[in-house]
């Protein structure tokens, strides 16, 4: 009986590990292909930009996209791809100045906050130029919605060379997280420190946050190459990620609610 | 002695004679993870990419914010190509998506689609080993994507003969294997 019982146990262990093996290759493979459904033959094209212009795309409610490029202007896809012309923001590069250089598109609420830096050459020297960084806002129909910070944008001020917003993120009660640099010096020794600004969701610096509304990074003791943070994520609880690259590996930040913190590195390196 | 320069073409803010690294994007895993996409770039080995792990909880001390890495991968794992993330996504099964574009020379690219499971590893139930490359012809780079209502939307760049242009395309999935058909490409503003 007890051999009978032996060997009962080894057949079900051999067959469950037999199974178990199979399963992977059993699970069905997949591919992908074009979905004619969607635009021209399952494509969209948009309006001619240069290569230096990647296009982002961000998902909108009840089926549109947006789809960005790097030159500030921002088109509008309906459900089915097809491009909505009156739906499409220009950026108005005669009132507002140099070209910017837009590298992070969000929703609050259905409005739309975009983020970048654009670069200027100093009156005093032409050889000398400098970045800018802004943020602004549209309404629901891509006009610019002047009732955000200042005239629908957030001023930007001078702040010296690599000074960028590199990628924000909303909150969920509508405050807008700007991860990036700043500059602190001048030309001929220019230097940049990793910022992460909140502003309240009107456009108006949130100075709960941080320092004054702004989280700098060396401040705390990182390298001198740790000029900005690239991405940036709301955390559970309300606190904030951040990572960018210190000169030898990533780097991941970990900051409160209300900006406060320490930031030190993790994760391999190249 | 390091001397710092600018690589053309490559958004890389800090080059230094052989090598760049910077981090792409960063989101959440369905179990709450912390995924960081980067890449970096060396004379050596080209351009890859990483998709590094982290847990959801971090270890909060003086000098560090975050313990934990869970995973480490590289794509293309074993392909000599250069590949450079631009985006990725995860699904609802936790899987992941990246866009990026693959460089067989310098002058010669295409925008390529990989799967990877929630731990890292190539999906090789998806396209060819877990990599496809897009079902519309001409599109040389990758660089973003989203699932919009369920449905994979990836957006890059063809560089015509005149002019470049985003073009935006849906896919669905079907059953199968192997790379898919590509349709060809209409844009006669920028190749006629």
């Amino acid at each position: 009986m007890r051999r009978l019982f032996r060997t009962g146990l080894l057949w079900i262990v051999l067959a469950s590990s037999i199974g178990l093996s199979v399963l992977p290759s059993m699970a069905s493979a997949d591919r992908i292909e074009l979905d004619t459904g969607f635009g021209n033959d399952g494509y969209s094209v948009g309006e001619g930009l240069d290569v230096l212009s990647p296009p982002e795309v961000f998902p909108q409610p009840g089926g549109g996209l947006l789809v960005s490029d790097r030159v500030g202007d921002i088109d509008r896809l309906d459900a089915q791809g097809n491009p909505d012309p009156w739906g499409r923001f220009d950026y108005p590069v005669r009132t507002w100045g140099w070209e910017p250089y837009t590298e992070d598109i969000a929703l609050q609420g259905k409005k739309i906050i975009a983020a970048g830096w654009f670069s200027e050459t100093s009156a005093d020297d032409p050889t000398f130029e400098y970045q800018r960084r802004f943020i602004y806002r549209l309404t629901t129909r891509s006009r610019i919605d002047r009732s955000f910070g200042h005239r629908g944008r957030i001023p930007a001020k001078w702040d010296g060379q690599g000074s960028v917003f590199k990628d924000i993120e909303v909150t969920e009660d509508g405050k807008i997280l700007a991860a990036g640099g700043r500059g602190i010096a001048q030309n001929p020794n220019p230097e940049a420190v990793a910022t992460i600004t909140r502003y309240r969701p009107n456009g108006a610096l949130d100075r709960s946050f941080a320092e004054k509304g702004t989280f700098y990074l060396t401040r705390r003791g990182s390298p001198d190459s740790f000029r900005e943070f690239d991405t940036i994520l709301e955390a559970g609880g309300g606190g904030v990620l951040a990572a960018g690259y210190n000169g030898d590996r990533t780097v991941v930040v970990k900051l409160t609610k209300n900006g406060k913190g320490t930031a030190g590195s993790a994760g391999e390196t190249a | 002695m390091t001397s710092w320069r600018t690589v053309p073409n490559l958004p890389c803010h800090y080059v230094t004679d052989d090598r760049c690294m910077l981090p792409v994007s960063m989101r959440r895993g369905r179990d709450g993870q912390i995924l960081v996409l980067d890449y970096s770039y060396s004379r050596d080995t080209g351009l890859s990419g990483r998709l590094r792990s982290f847990s959801s909880r971090g270890t909060r001390g003086k000098d560090s914010a975050i313990t934990g890495v869970r995973s480490f991968r590289s794509f293309p794992d074993e392909e000599s190509e250069s590949f450079l993330p631009s985006s990725f996504t995860v699904d609802r099964r936790n899987r992941i998506y990246l866009v990026g574009t693959s460089f067989r020379t310098d002058s010669d690219s295409e925008a390529v689609l990989v799967r990877l499971g929630g731990r890292g590893f190539r999906d090789p139930t998806f396209g060819a080993e877990g990599r496809s490359i897009l079902p519309l012809a001409g599109i040389q780079e990758g660089r973003s994507m989203a699932f919009a209502n369920r449905r994979l939307i990836l957006a890059g760049i063809h560089n015509g003969q005149y002019c470049a242009v985003t073009v935006v395309i849906r896919v669905r999935f079907q059953p199968g294997s192997g790379q898919p058909a590509q349709a060809p490409l209409e844009v006669r503003r920028c190749d006629e």
